[in-house]
């Protein structure tokens, strides 16, 4: 960390961690001002549109940028949201990113980022119902609610996915050298 | 420059390698998904209590209010307080639901009217939940 390169390159990631974190918290409030249940009937859903800035992280930064963006995108809208909206987006946004992290490695000849997707909406959205049923005390809500967003959530998961495909293609990551990297 | 490639990893850093498109995995994840939504329907079909429907009420997972809905003779708006947040709850003969609240979410309002016995309706900023059971159904099945 002394010299100027290296100090440029840290201050370009701080940079770019920070601005990711802007643009999914942005994300994350216009969604809530679409009444995507008019369209689909299921109350409480949201499209998960900061999806595309972890998507983003995930295949362009380190582990530990993508796993800072989660947490202080959540901390950051449960500050304008409340605090059970916090709980949600930070259990389901962590839940998601694990299950997008595990499946990382198939991307390309197995999966696309469809899959990938599809597969974060659904982590996304058990951790929020398992968030929901501890602090209602009912785990009813798991078989009630669950299957119709996990079913919404495909449909989501899709679109989250086919709107990270070109921000990816467009968007490279920091150029090298990287202080973070052997 | 180049930057750090893995063949197995071909969206890493490269332009060229993001051109998606739908690989076999992807039928996987959704199989998977859909398998998922059949089981927990299917525990919800079969733990769905029979008989008539009563609404409980409850705030923090304790029952405060218990209605046959049967026999509500005269429409009720119920007003109650729960966490930071106040409730109308709208009571007619054979179903309820949350007229309205000051809650953040409003997922309780849109919820709807409840009916039938397995419907339910909750609003988690406040920790207050409807849901409707039947009476001599075995309701346990489905609640901790």
């Amino acid at each position: 960390m002394s010299s100027p390169a290296d100090s440029r390159a840290a201050t370009r990631r701080i940079a770019l961690d920070g601005l990711l974190v802007a643009v999914a918290l942005v994300l994350s409030i216009v969604e809530r001002w679409i009444p995507l249940e008019l369209l689909v009937p299921v109350p409480g859903i949201k499209l998960g549109l900061a999806n595309v800035a972890t998507l983003f992280a995930l295949f362009r930064l380190p582990l530990m940028d993508t796993v800072l963006l989660v947490l202080v995108r959540s901390l950051l809208l449960g500050a304008i949201t409340g605090p059970t909206s916090m709980l949600f987006s930070l259990t389901g946004g962590l839940l998601a990113l694990l299950a997008m992290r595990l499946l990382r490695p198939l991307h390309g000849r197995v999966l696309s980022l469809y899959g990938i997707s599809m597969a974060g909406a659904a982590a996304h959205n058990t951790g929020q119902v398992a968030v929901a049923s501890l602090l209602l005390g009912n785990a009813g809500l798991l078989s009630v609610y669950l299957p119709m967003l996990l079913l919404v959530g495909i449909g989501t998961g899709i679109l989250t996915g086919a709107a990270a495909i070109p921000v990816l293609r467009r968007l490279r990551a920091p150029q090298p050298p990287f202080p973070w990297e052997p | 420059m180049t930057r750090r490639r893995s063949p197995r990893d071909p969206a890493d850093g490269t332009v060229r390698a993001v051109s998606e498109r739908p690989r076999f995995g992807d039928a996987l994840v959704l199989a998977a998904i859909l398998l998922a939504i059949g089981l927990l329907w299917w525990s919800y079909a079969r733990a769905v209590p029979h008989g008539d429907a009563i609404a409980r009420i409850t705030q923090n997972g304790v029952t405060i209010r218990e209605i046959v809905l049967s026999r509500v003779q005269a429409p009720e708006t119920w007003e109650i307080a729960s966490g930071e947040y106040q409730y109308h709850i709208r009571i007619e003969p054979g179903r309820i639901r949350f007229e309205s609240a000051d809650c953040p979410d409003q997922v309780c309002v849109q919820s709807g009217w409840m009916d039938r016995p397995g419907h339910m309706a909750a609003c988690v900023p406040g920790r207050l939940l409807i849901r409707i059971d039947g009476e001599g159904g075995d309701v346990d099945v489905i609640t901790r």
